[in-house]
């Protein structure tokens, strides 16, 4: 069977499950450490999603998910239907802080953009776009 | 995720198998609450068989440190895989608990008071 070339997703059920299960297909031969890292950036930004682009949603929710590798680099896109949210405004989280000063969150997206190379965002046709660049090894 | 607990003197380990996503550290999470009131002194999670963690495993370990703290208990890690490694590296966890290279390390490193 075939990977289609879009994951399509509705926002309820396994998302993370059915996202790692397509970018493992699609991208089947990677090696492990490159995968991960591209594992990882995909599963903070879509928890980003699903936890405020879509907190108060009304209506039919969307995602869709497409990769494809361009000569050396994997180009991975998360589109959503969520409210606005460009991430690469979100304020880098204080890494050198003690457990007492440690607040719950903001690592995701410094996370993910540690492990990749290059990372777009635009707002198209009421949806929110992602572009993740990783170069591979 | 799977897993067991162990207890050797004031430490309690965890073992934990599987990966440590944002499925795996909800399990975790609800283990974590589950023996948080029998940990003696110590809660040491071995993680030699977790080669995966994102923000949400992250989030998981934080809260139970500061749990542990209010009690002047502790938590601990041993041995972490080179994903987890780098994680840490990168969020600054590194610095946050004492790491072991092993479980037995982390069992007679751990100080009984």
């Amino acid at each position: 069977m075939s990977t289609p070339r879009n994951l399509v997703l509705d926002g309820s059920g396994d998302v993370h499950g059915e996202t790692r299960l397509f970018i493992e297909r699609k991208l089947a031969g990677l090696d492990e450490k490159t995968l991960n890292h591209l594992l990882l950036a995909v599963e903070e930004f879509l928890q980003n999603i699903l936890m405020h682009g879509f907190a108060g949603h009304e209506g039919a929710r969307k995602i869709v998910i497409a990769v494809e590798r361009k000569h050396g680099t994997i180009v991975l896109t998360i589109a959503d239907n969520g409210r606005t949210f460009d991430p690469r405004s979100f304020p880098p989280p204080d890494i050198a802080a003690d457990i007492d000063h440690r607040r719950p969150g903001g690592l995701g997206i410094h996370l993910a953009r540690k492990v990749t190379d290059r990372i777009t965002y635009e707002r198209t046709n009421d949806m929110n776009v992602l572009t993740i660049e990783k170069d591979t090894p | 995720m799977k897993t067991s607990v162990e207890t050797a003197g004031a430490v309690t380990i965890l073992h934990l198998s599987g990966r440590l996503d944002t499925k795996g550290a909800s399990d975790l999470e609800k283990e974590i609450q589950t023996i948080l009131p029998s940990v003696a002194k110590h809660l040491l999670l071995h993680l030699k068989d977790v080669d995966y963690v994102s923000s949400s495993g992250l989030r998981v370990l934080l809260s139970a440190a500061k749990s542990l703290k209010q009690q002047e208990k502790s938590l601990a890690l041993a041995h972490l895989q080179e994903q987890v490694r780098e994680v840490f590296d990168l969020t600054g966890f590194s610095g946050l608990f004492a790491v072991f290279t092993t479980i037995e390390e982390g069992k007679n490193g751990l100080p009984e008071q």
